[in-house]
């Protein structure tokens, strides 16, 4: 019986989308603050309704995911210490991801830095500086996530593992929000989180998606584009999320071969994935990863990067999206 | 320039993921109804990969007419289809995150 309303609610989701297309679809737009960040989403089919939906559904995500919330999961997670935790199935899945993409990146993205990150001077919240990560004494770093046990919504991480949501939490929501959409009765949506960017089904004009690729020297403008009838593309910076320490300028993105703030050339890498989640954790090898280039193919990816000095360099099949 | 032909892709892990925290946001405000969705996001979620740690494994490829070169086992991800050129303003931005 599920199995048949569930091929009900697809026909029809697919009747409505046909209907749509031939009308010629509204397309709505929302801008709102979340993950301490700006969102944009535009539904092509959609109503008003819809994104006040998917709206609830990102500051739901957030009251989940965000280690500066004294009760979110993520928190009571980073101070379980050892001992089984009961999540929301949603988190669950993140944390499921996260320790799949850290798997997927030879451990450039490592979602267990959290305690350099803090120590480097990122603890607070900079949306609301009162909101601050807390973590137990016995946090640490550089640690092994081997013994962590995902049974159901319970999670058992082993002592000293923390986790935080940053470096995949954005792209994930994109994901969730993107196919919300669809799933809404929508024929098309993009989602921007922070810069990480998932397309889904029609755009508004034309049969692909153009998105920009931002001059990090020159907010407004672009310094690339690319189109895509689907997937994701996310952008990390050096440039943003900075701040002073000891006389240096340090920032968020964590290098995990020294556990200190990144140091290097490269100042903005951009990714093309399949999803959003992703294309986020791609990222951050671009900033460490020697053969960067000639390994994000090999994941099925492509990749843009762009330099101190101004340069930019991209992977071989990166001319294929643009 | 390659020309990949857009399939209708299914792109189980990512989409199974994300269709499965769809399920489980629905119905926020009553109890009983995020009960009933959480045990649909469950179910979502013991129908994908075994709980032990995947690499994130697409099931649908873009066909492509080029051959492929590549001599090492790639993870399997989906690529993203190729799109002719065009020229007007863009959709959206990938900025990094402010």
């Amino acid at each position: 019986m599920a199995r048949s309303n569930d091929s009900a609610r697809s026909i029809a989701s697919d009747a409505i989308r046909a209907a749509q297309g031939e009308a010629g679809a509204p397309t709505v737009t929302r801008q709102f603050s979340i993950m301490g960040t700006v969102a944009h989403v535009t539904i092509v089919g959609g109503t008003e309704e819809m994104l006040d939906e998917l709206v609830r559904t990102a500051e739901h995500l957030q009251s989940l995911w965000s280690r500066f919330l004294e009760d979110s999961d993520i928190t009571r997670l980073n101070n379980s210490e050892g001992q089984p935790t009961v999540v929301n199935p949603l988190t669950a899945k993140l944390v499921n991801e996260m320790l799949a993409a850290r798997t997927l990146t030879d451990g450039e993205y490592d979602p267990t830095i959290l305690p350099k990150l803090i120590a480097e001077g990122y603890a607070a919240s900079r949306v609301n500086p009162d909101n601050i990560t807390r973590l137990p004494a016995s946090a640490r770093w550089p640690v092994d996530t081997t013994g962590t046990m995902i049974e159901g919504n319970t999670i058992t991480l082993p002592l000293g593992v923390t986790l935080d949501s940053g470096g995949i939490g954005k792209g994930i929501a994109a994901d969730v929000l993107a196919t919300m959409a669809l799933d809404r009765g929508a024929t098309g949506a993009l989602v921007e989180m922070g810069g990480d960017v998932r397309i889904v089904g029609t755009p508004p004009d034309g049969d692909v998606w153009r998105i920009g690729i931002e001059d990090p020297f020159v907010e407004s403008r672009s310094i690339a584009r690319v189109n895509l009838v689907d997937g994701a593309v996310a952008t990390s910076s050096t440039l943003k999320r900075a701040w002073e320490k000891n006389g240096k300028t340090v920032n968020h993105l964590i290098n995990v071969h020294t556990g200190e703030a990144m140091e290097t050339s490269v100042v903005t890498v951009s990714v093309i994935a399949v999803s959003a989640g992703i294309a986020e954790v791609i990222t951050k090898a671009g900033f460490t990863r020697r053969d960067f280039l000639s390994w994000v193919p090999t994941l099925g990816a492509a990749a843009f990067v762009v330099y101190r000095d101004g340069t930019t360099a991209q992977s071989a099949n990166w001319k294929d999206y643009s | 320039m390659a020309l990949f032909i857009a399939t209708k892709a299914r792109i189980l892990v990512t989409t199974a993921t994300a269709a499965a925290m769809v399920a489980g946001v629905a119905g926020l405000e009553a109890q009983a109804q995020e009960t009933a969705i959480q045990e649909q996001a469950q179910a979502a979620a013991e129908a994908q990969a075994s709980a032990s740690v995947p690499a994130p494994t697409p099931t649908a490829t873009a066909v492509k007419k080029k051959k492929k070169k590549k001599k090492k086992a790639a993870a399997v991800v989906v690529q993203a289809p190729v799109v002719k050129k065009a020229t007007k303003k863009s959709h959206g931005t990938s900025s990094g995150s402010k």
